[in-house]
């Protein structure tokens, strides 16, 4: 069963990916964002004075029709409804990822920007009370499910984004039967991004677990209307199509300092040594002058991978995860994961 | 489509719309099922009220819904050999105060097919099917009337080929085995050949006999049939625990019925003894036509062929005369 072509052959709209704010008020230990700036800097919120720019210019430079907010948590940001009626006056549609924690809260904002807003993405741990709770603390699940609740009555379409660990292997379809349950019109499975050898050890797949789940997965999507896929980190050896949006030119990552960079999934990653994936500062620069070199480092990256996967393909190598997953390799090859040692 | 959208709805089919599963549904609002199979009712009402509205959904629409059901638990279930007396069973029930009967009814046979015929090395899809069939259940388990107090499920026969899988999801649903002498069941089956011994798919019934499609296309009716029904006694013979009840065709009376009755924890009426004993003088499947019952063992064993004869012999009789031993220390015991 072919698995990659299933899952990477769309990449959505021409999109601006934003960090809204570097901060959280959860703590998952998994999460890939420097603890640092979750956690001890000060509290930064993407300007919305530079968003109105930023948005502007990528229409022009990059034909966007839609920006999606991650962090951190960006239903932290004091001007949440700012943002989207920034977005809204420039007539292009949001999304964002949220834990769902402060739903509540926002919901004034996401009712009245309804037509802006073409989904919302929420981050789940387990399909009950206890398995999510224990990994973002009490009260998560059930704010969480409020949310979703919120969401369909309301018609939101919502997507569901849930991280395979080790311990959910073996609930994918319950996984699967709870998304539906809630009403998403999305169930988005994301391999572990890893943080260090020891989480990789503890929670992380291996090569044939991964392949497995994404035949599992597979699986899923043919049977479920809702939208079923793997948002990132599949094993992909195709070397003649660009492997994920960003290496695509499809997503363009701001972090919250408002630098241009390469992936949202590299940006800000715990314990990172390197920030080649950084472009430009957006502060300073046009978003067309940025994106020039966005592009040049994409292909840079593309022709690395491509010559990497070519090489262990003649020496008949098969490649281990780090060459074969695209988050990965270019985990390692910027630099993110130094803890990691050796590649296949 | 939004899931209030759906009162009064129920689940018809479980069918495949570009690739997909699914269901078929059927506005089935004040209609109930008086026919002793589901799919007569069916028939009966696309043919009177062509009008009725029917749509297809995915399983996802299911799931959503079934945490709005207002259903009625299963009371218990019915499993069978074929020809053996468990329409009669069935209609025995359907003579309750407040029963729902669901007889063989399609969506949820044809799922537990799919254990058969969709698989995967995962289990991915027989894990989702188990959920789905549960979910059909619920649907077509709804009081519609408000007074319904008892649900019946009868499965198609091949169905007790996965009751392994439908145990778990209902563990403490008492269930019967009615079964019947393997040549006159043969018999039966040969002289008016039924669905599942014509289906063209032969995936369910090389499952059963455990072969392959192109062995069981290879066999003549008769082995087939008797190695199916072998299969059924040697299933509810493996399977059959203090939540099971097993019962011989050449056992059935009004009597026996009662018996069944408080096996699923209905104590019957005696207006309801009387209907079903009523009934129990009838063909039981045939709702408009009211022939006579005919007791016919005799004539089936008369009008058994040699072949008939050597296929139960070699593939039927042994775990017939098994199940029977077991029979008769369960009821010792």
């Amino acid at each position: 069963m072919e698995t990659t072509s299933q899952f990477s052959n769309d990449y959505g709209p021409q999109r601006l990916s934003v960090e809204l704010a570097n901060i959280c008020n959860l703590h998952c230990s998994y999460c890939f964002r420097s603890e640092e700036n979750l956690y001890s800097q000060r509290a930064e919120f993407f300007p919305v004075e530079l968003l109105r720019r930023v948005i502007d210019e990528a229409r022009e430079a990059a034909q966007i029709t839609r920006v999606s907010f991650t962090g951190g948590e960006p239903t932290l940001h004091p001007q949440f409804a700012d943002v989207l009626d920034t977005v809204a006056a420039a007539d292009l549609q949001a999304s964002f990822v949220t834990n769902g924690w402060h739903f509540e809260r926002t919901w004034p904002a996401l009712a009245a920007h309804r037509e802006t807003i073409s989904h919302v993405a929420f981050s789940l741990d387990g399909i009950d009370r206890e398995t999510h709770d224990r990994w973002r603390g009490k009260g998560s699940f059930e704010r969480l499910v409020r949310a979703f609740s919120r969401c369909y009555v309301a018609q939101l379409p919502f997507a569901i984004k849930i991280i395979v660990r080790r311990d959910l292997v073996h609930q994918l379809e319950q996984i699967a039967i709870f998304a539906a349950r809630m009403g998403a019109a999305a169930l988005n499975f994301v391999h572990v991004m890893p943080t260090s050898s020891g989480f990789e050890n503890s929670l992380a797949l291996n090569r044939d677990e991964q392949r497995a789940v994404e035949q599992e997965i597979a699986i899923l999507a043919r049977i479920f209307k809702m939208k079923i896929g793997i948002d990132v980190g599949y094993y992909n050896l195709d070397v003649h199509r660009a492997p994920c949006a960003p290496l695509a030119g499809t997503n363009m990552n701001v972090d919250y300092r408002g630098r241009l960079t390469l992936c949202c999934n590299l940006s800000g990653f715990r314990g990172a040594e390197a920030e080649s994936d950084v472009v430009a500062d957006l502060n300073i620069e046009s978003f067309a002058s940025a994106l020039t070199k966005l592009r040049a480092l994409a292909a840079t990256q593309l022709e690395r991978r491509r010559a990497a996967l070519t090489a262990l393909q003649a020496e008949g190598i098969t490649p281990d995860l780090y060459a074969g997953s695209p988050c990965l390799f270019c985990l390692q090859s910027c630099g993110k994961i130094p803890w990691h040692h050796g590649v296949h | 489509m939004v899931f209030t959208d759906l009162k009064g709805w129920l689940p018809i089919d479980a069918v495949v719309v570009d690739g997909r599963p699914g269901l078929a549904w059927m506005e089935l609002d004040g209609v109930d099922f008086l026919e002793p199979f589901f799919q007569q009712t069916i028939d009966r009402v696309k043919s009177e009220q062509p009008a009725r509205r029917e749509l297809f959904t995915e399983f996802d629409t299911l799931v959503q819904l079934e945490q709005t059901f207002d259903s009625v638990p299963p009371t218990g279930f019915i499993f069978h050999s074929s020809r053996c007396g468990s329409t009669l069973l069935a209609n025995a029930c359907r003579a309750l105060t407040g029963a729902i009967v669901l007889s063989e009814p399609p969506p949820v046979d044809k799922l537990i097919a799919r254990f058969i015929t969709d698989t995967d090395e995962h289990g991915t899809k027989a894990k989702l099917y188990s959920i789905f069939v549960r979910g059909v259940v619920k649907a077509l388990g709804q009081r519609r009337t408000g007074d319904e107090r008892h649900l019946f499920v009868k499965f198609a026969c091949c169905s007790v080929s996965q009751i392994e899988r439908l145990q778990p999801l209902w563990p403490d649903v008492p269930w019967v085995f009615l079964y019947r002498d393997p040549v006159e069941t043969i018999v039966s089956n040969i002289q008016h050949p039924p669905s599942w011994l014509l289906d063209e798919d032969r995936r369910v019934l090389a499952s059963i006999t455990g072969t392959s499609s192109d062995t069981v296309s290879a066999m003549t009716m008769e082995e087939l049939c008797a190695r199916a029904v072998g299969s059924f006694y040697s299933t509810a013979n493996r399977v059959a625990n203090n939540r099971a009840l097993l019962l011989n065709y050449n056992q059935l009376s009004v009597a026996e019925i009662s018996k069944v009755m408080q096996f699923f924890g209905v104590r019957p009426a005696a207006t309801e003894m009387e209907t079903i004993a009523r009934q129990s003088q009838t063909y039981s499947k045939s709702f408009s036509e009211k022939r006579t019952f005919v007791a016919d063992a005799d004539a089936k064993q008369r009008a058994a062929s040699d072949h008939v004869r050597e296929m139960a012999a070699r593939w039927a009789n042994g775990p017939y005369q098994l199940l029977e031993q077991k029979r008769l220390e369960t009821q010792t015991s």
